[in-house]
């Protein structure tokens, strides 16, 4: 997991972002490092090789988080761990990525949402 | 206009729920492991780490992400020459490489992987201009394919072990390095016999791969063996006996210092003695042969060399 220490660092500063987002991904987010490209909202990265049981997701609490990927099985898995780790909403999408005439073009699956459930 | 806070007073002591959750947050139960080994099944292992250059060796061995190797070997006998030439078919995988060379200038290590690149030294060209003409366009290859996935740490002599373990950290978090070279631990913990300092030193640099799933490479030192012919083991590194037990993998590098001239071409002029994989079943050694122009370990005797510009295409 990358991208979470800054977002632990402002909170430790007593401060917070609206929203916090989580990619679920073999690839880097854009904005990993560089959070004032994407609004200010936090961008951390979940990889391929990181165990979800081990993971420590407390940044989490109080925020409204945003979950994205394409594997099933680890954005519930995310999105559960979210939520038991006191997000105040989580919203978590599935995703699909395809290129369509040379372009990438994405497609949501399924859309999770915790105040639905 | 009104301006979006995006920013705001957090309204939850979160370092007090970080000191109140902690307990909560490390003792699991054993269930939740199990669930994700179940979800794992049959799923094809994802990133399983990068395998060491040669062929015959593929199966066999892995730089995991989140481990430390430790490379060790006699002085002298090729430690930095292999690990430039494991770092050079790292890169080759497009896999984000920082060296910290506290021996050898970036200039000079730069030098030898283009050679090993190449497979000539520019040496042989000069006066040539055709051919120092063909050396610059591979120098210029070499410079493209390799633009944000190499880096030095450009220090000499020596640095303190905090020092290295803040770079380590730098690399790992903010250019997403995944396998560092530190040539070696010596050069970072001052006095041998410090063995608590190497001890904790080892123990950062474990924690900082784990933490941020990156593969830390540390070059040491084996004792002075009473025969060089002889292959060492791993009760021969120098240093704190807990170096060994620490890290994840350790690899010794040998050289066959008997008489070239009287050497059968099956006689390999090095060997690579793979003595702990803490995640992988084989320990063992491959031989390896030494290909003088081009600087490179050739896993046959008259094997052909690694085509690198090639295999960076």
């Amino acid at each position: 997991m990358r991208g979470h220490e800054p977002l632990i660092a402002l909170r430790r500063q007593g401060l917070r972002p609206v929203m916090a987002q989580i990619e679920v991904s073999d690839i880097e987010p854009l904005c990993l490092r560089d959070w004032q490209h994407n609004a200010g909202i936090p961008v951390v990265h979940i990889e391929p090789t990181d165990s979800l049981s081990s993971l420590d997701l407390r940044f989490v609490v109080g925020l409204v988080v945003h979950v994205t990927g394409e594997s099933e099985s680890r954005v519930k898995a995310v999105f559960r761990a979210c939520k038991a780790a006191e997000a105040s909403r989580v919203w978590a999408g599935i995703t699909r990525t395809q290129i369509v005439a040379g372009s990438p073009v994405g497609e949501v699956l399924e859309l999770l949402d915790s105040e639905a459930q | 206009m009104n301006k979006l806070n995006i920013i705001t007073p957090d309204e939850i002591d979160f370092s007090a729920y970080l000191r109140e959750t902690e307990p909560k947050q490390r003792v699991k139960p054993a269930a939740e492991y199990v669930a994700e080994l179940i979800e794992r099944l049959g799923r094809p292992v994802v990133n399983p780490g990068q395998p060491l250059p040669w062929a015959k060796a593929r199966p066999y061995f892995r730089f995991r992400p989140g481990e430390v190797t430790l490379w060790a070997g006699v002085n002298g006998h090729g430690k930095s020459l292999m690990t430039g030439f494991v770092s050079l078919d790292l890169l080759a995988a497009r896999q984000r490489v920082c060296i910290a060379s506290f021996e050898m200038k970036p200039h000079s290590t730069i030098g030898r992987m283009l050679r090993q690149w190449c497979g000539y030294s520019p040496d042989e060209f000069q006066g040539h201009p055709e051919g120092i003409r063909a050396m610059r366009d591979l120098y210029e290859q070499f410079g493209g394919a390799t633009d944000k996935h190499l880096w030095f740490y450009d220090q000499q002599g020596s640095v303190s072990s905090d020092q290295m373990v803040s770079v380590a950290r730098y690399c790992a978090k903010e250019l997403g390095i995944q396998h560092l070279f530190i040539d070696s631990l010596m050069k970072c913990v001052r006095g041998t016999d410090d063995y608590n300092a190497q001890k904790n030193f080892v123990d950062e640099l474990t924690a900082i791969a784990r933490d941020y799933s990156t593969h830390i490479h540390l070059v040491h030192h084996i004792r002075k063996l009473e025969n060089e012919l002889k292959k060492p083991d791993k009760t021969d590194v120098k240093g704190a006996g807990e170096i060994t037990d620490m890290v994840d993998n350790v690899l010794l590098v040998w050289r066959n210092k008997s008489d070239e001239t009287t050497r059968k071409p099956v006689d390999p002029d090095a060997a690579l003695i793979c003595c702990k994989q803490r995640h992988g079943e084989w320990e063992g050694g491959i031989n390896l042969w030494f290909d003088r122009a081009s600087q490179q370990y050739l896993e046959a005797s008259g094997a052909a060399t690694i085509d690198f510009a090639q295999r960076f295409a």
